[in-house]
């Protein structure tokens, strides 16, 4: 739940920041340089954050069709196996967030000249809610009697 | 490459989400062309997202979706029917005007389904229309749709090809005007034959208050691209407009969002970007796979040895967004191909952006290519009718739209002719 | 003899010089290695899409060989590499090239190594930057103000518009033709290759030669790859380098005439600044903020060397 309000926070943000973005460039005719770092920002972390949360109510878009057409024990198997997949895919994100985080510490941003590791750390920690939602499905699929 | 393309189609036959399948083969891909393979994955990813050209995605998302609740697409179909309605087959032909309207303020052929589907679906079936024909004009109409602006895929393509979304935006008035135009020729034939009924035919008083009733709704486009091309804001900045448009529109003059359904609607649209916004950064691994494995240069030497023509280039892309756009759903395809595909389309003098506009129309038929393609799933739920039935229903649909996509391919004029008159090119 | 792959980057297309240099690159290094070294050539940020993606690059090993601005460089990773590009110091590329060339340029290149990038040389670069707009042409500082500028997100050039009363704005590169045809901005600022290379040349009226920047590129190779090399490779290298580096330099100096020629021949009015002195007086704050950045002692020596230069 604190995930689906950091959400709606971001989306808030990202919606105020490019608002204010025009605006300064218009009637105050001074630009603020910040806007689009932080509009990016805003953005890399809505998709990560809000992928995970698609994890979870299960909303990613997939292909069906073969799946639909097999038994109910084997659909659990696969069930199962595309649970776990996804995990992987977290898993990716979350070692290669690591893998690059020494890369990343080394350099700052534009206009904020905060470190890079506020953009790449959106990967794993969207890499590690995936793990945590599917926790919960598998579970299910593994008791389900 | 064989290794990353069984991966690819193993997952996606599993069921696997499209987005962790994209994933998953660009990281294999990665582990065969890269030193380090997990730190070049999330990189690529990141840079694939990060961009300002994007942000305007997940604003025409949000802005979708606060109409698709605002009363905005029952006002529209209303005004479609009081205008088209009392034609033979009338009522189907409104669906196609109601959707070109209604597309013309959202960004997302998702909403526009949804939206559409579940405002006409009932009173066509209550006119007469079976409901699979229901459902297949709907479907075909969306279709359609996904060619008039905004539209999220063209914002995808303007970044991945660095052409001006604008251009885009503009180039795809007309062309759905064509689609459109076949589908509605093709519906009045077919109601013709199936002898159904048209709706009276409304006094110019009816017609006028319908006009007036979705003069808030029409208000949105003028806003959006007067604002853009008068020169006052960026696509990027329309989207904001749009959805502070939206959302006063949905919250104080039409009253149909309530406050505390806010922020479910907020994060619903944070999800669809999730969801979107992963399809896009994996498949820019993959993209950069297909780089390093020297793809672009092969596509290039291929294609100056078929002794073709840039027609038969644009009826294989075609062809093959179709065919992606069924099955992965266009975006990731895009990003994908589009960059080994954009030089040999330029080295055989094809405009950009009339290749663009034949991607998407062309991604727009895939996305209801029956049995697979994800818009007509949304149809077929709505309307609680099985895919199998509506299939056959939607098979003639497909070759009337194909036959819009051909001359839209044939005729570059109808897609330059607006940004040219525009100056935008 | 095993043959190594170099991943060539470029963020621009097959005619501008960074490319044309690569591919003379490719040339020299395939002839004089006997084919040992082979050359992927990956133009228009096919590979990397900008130059902080290329030194990302080098660091995780997917891209091999580049020639990247000091600049861009600087404002991610060392901001000391920002202290060349003084605003307004240099009157000519010569005066440029010989302060690069010196033992300041040296030692300032040699700071990219740790990062991963083995320098070699300067190359040429983008070329002096320069003022296009549909206002009015810059011929003294007092005609920039009021003026609404894209600006690229380098710290200094933002300073550079602020100090002299325009409005600079962020904004992504692919909205920007539109935005400068429309009118949602008055101009931009560009070397005169990359304006006529984006068109820039036909939707604008005036080129004001303002000569504010030109950040010369380095050649570099990512130094885990140059230090696997056996010994004769890397002479062949080094050699190429040297190679590519003057190709880059004459390409540029001949880019930049078409590019001008081009200008003039569409109608566009071209202007130089006569007199840059009113333009170093009114950029003072900025050098101010410039050498807060990279620290008094680097900055004078800075100063000192392009004077002694002239
Ligand atoms: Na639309
Ligand atoms: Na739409």
């Amino acid at each position: 739940m604190i995930v689906d309000l950091a959400c709606l926070a971001l989306m808030v943000a990202l919606v105020v920041d490019v608002f204010l973005g025009v605006f300064s460039r218009y009637v105050l005719q001074a630009t603020f340089q910040w806007y689009d770092e932080v509009a990016r920002l805003c953005f890399v972390w809505t998709v990560f954050l809000g992928a995970a949360v698609a994890v979870r109510r299960g909303t990613h878009f997939r292909l069906h069709l073969l799946i639909d057409r097999v038994g109910a024990r084997p659909r659990r198997a696969v069930d199962v196996l595309v649970t776990l997949i996804v995990m992987a895919f977290g898993g990716v994100l979350v070692t290669g967030g690591l893998a690059i985080a020494p890369i990343a510490r080394r350099q700052v941003t534009d206009a904020l000249e905060i470190s890079m590791l506020w953009f790449y750390g959106a990967l794993p920690v969207g890499g590690a809610l995936m793990i945590l939602y599917s926790l919960p499905q598998l579970w299910r699929l593994v008791r389900r009697p | 490459m064989t290794l990353v393309t069984l991966v690819f189609l193993a997952l996606l036959a599993l069921g696997v989400p499209v987005a962790m399948t994209v994933g998953m083969a660009g990281y294999a891909g990665a582990l065969l062309a890269a030193p380090a393979p997990l730190a070049v994955t999330v990189q690529t990813i990141l840079h694939q997202i990060d961009s300002f050209v994007l942000l305007s995605l997940p604003l025409f998302i949000l802005a979708g979706a606060l109409m698709e609740t605002g009363g905005i697409a029952r006002r529209l179909v209303r005004l479609a029917v009081a205008l088209v309605g009392w034609i033979r087959g009338g009522l189907g032909m409104a669906v196609v005007a109601a959707e070109y309207i209604f597309s013309g303020i959202s960004g997302s052929t998702v909403a526009d389904v949804s939206a559409v589907a579940a405002t006409t679906i009932p009173g066509m079936v209550r006119a007469g229309y079976s409901p699979e024909l229901a459902v297949a004009i709907v479907s075909s109409a969306s279709a359609m749709g996904i060619l008039v602006p905004p539209c999220i895929l063209m914002i995808v393509i303007g970044s991945v090809a660095s052409l001006s979304v604008a251009a885009l935006f503009t180039a795809g008035f007309l062309p759905a005007v064509v689609m459109a135009l076949v589908l509605m020729v093709y519906i009045w034939r077919l109601a013709g034959r199936a002898g159904i009924a048209a709706e009276t035919r409304p006094s110019a008083g009816e017609l006028a208050w319908a006009f007036w009733d979705a003069l808030i709704p029409l208000g949105m486009p003028v806003i959006i691209f007067g604002g853009i091309l008068g020169g006052i804001m960026t696509p990027t900045e329309a989207s904001v407009i749009a959805v502070l448009y939206a959302a006063v529109v949905g919250v104080f003059v039409y009253r149909e969002i309530k406050w505390k359904d806010l922020p479910d609607i907020v994060i619903s649209s944070a999800v669809v970007t999730g969801a979107v916004g992963l399809l896009l950064g994996a498949a820019g691994v993959v993209s950069w796979f297909l780089t390093v494995q020297q793809l672009p240069a092969t596509l290039i030497t291929l294609m100056t040895l078929v002794p073709g023509s840039s027609l038969v280039f644009l009826f294989a892309t075609a062809a093959v967004f179709v065919f992606f756009g069924a099955v992965i759903e266009g975006l990731p395809a895009v990003v994908i191909l589009l960059p080994s595909l954009l030089p040999v389309a330029a080295g055989l003098g094809i405009h950009p952006i009339h290749y663009a506009i034949v991607i998407v129309a062309a991604v727009g038929i895939g996305l209801f290519l029956p049995p697979i393609g994800v818009g007509l799933f949304i149809a077929c739920g709505i309307a609680e009718l099985s895919v199998d039935r509506a299939t056959r229903a939607m098979l003639p649909f497909v070759f009337v739209l194909s036959l819009g996509l051909i001359i839209v391919i044939l005729v570059p004029w109808i897609t330059l002719v607006l940004p040219r008159l525009l100056n935008l090119l | 003899a095993q043959t190594v792959t170099l991943k060539l980057a470029t963020i621009v297309g097959n005619d501008n010089p960074f490319t044309t240099s690569a591919i003379k690159f490719k040339e020299v290094a395939e002839a004089r290695s006997g084919g040992r070294i082979k050359v992927e050539v990956y133009p228009a940020g096919q590979l990397a899409k900008n130059e902080i993606v290329q030194l990302e690059g080098m660091q995780l090993g997917t891209v091999d060989v580049a020639a990247v601005s000091l600049p861009s460089i600087g404002g991610k990773w060392d901001p000391k590499l920002l202290a060349t590009d003084v605003p307004f110091l240099y009157t000519g590329r010569e005066h440029v090239w010989k302060v690069m060339d010196g033992a300041l340029g040296k030692e300032l290149m040699n700071r990219l190594e740790p990062l991963g990038a083995k320098p070699f040389c300067y190359g040429g670069g983008w070329g002096f930057r320069g003022v296009l707009s549909n206002k009015r042409a810059i011929q003294a500082p007092d005609d920039l103000k009021g003026q609404t500028i894209r600006v690229p997100p380098i710290p200094t050039l933002v300073e550079v518009f602020k100090a002299f009363g325009a409005n600079p704005v962020p904004m992504i590169w692919g909205e920007v033709y539109l935005a400068v045809k429309q009118g949602t901005v008055d101009g931009l600022e560009l070397p005169v290759t990359t304006a006529v290379s984006d068109k820039f040349h036909e939707i604008t009226k005036y080129y004001s030669r303002t000569l504010h920047s030109y950040p010369a590129a380095v050649w570099v190779m990512a130094k885990p790859k140059y230090d696997a090399l056996p010994a004769d490779l890397k002479k062949v290298v080094d050699e190429t380098m040297a190679v590519a580096c003057v190709q880059h330099r004459q390409d540029e100096v001949k880019a930049e005439a078409d590019g001008l020629a081009q200008m003039k021949a569409r109608g566009m009015q071209v202007n130089d600044v006569k007199d840059l002195r009113p333009f170093q007086e009114r950029a003072q704050p900025v050098w101010k903020f410039l050498e807060g950045k990279v620290g008094k002692e680097l900055f004078d020596r800075v100063i000192a060397e392009a004077r002694a230069a002239k």
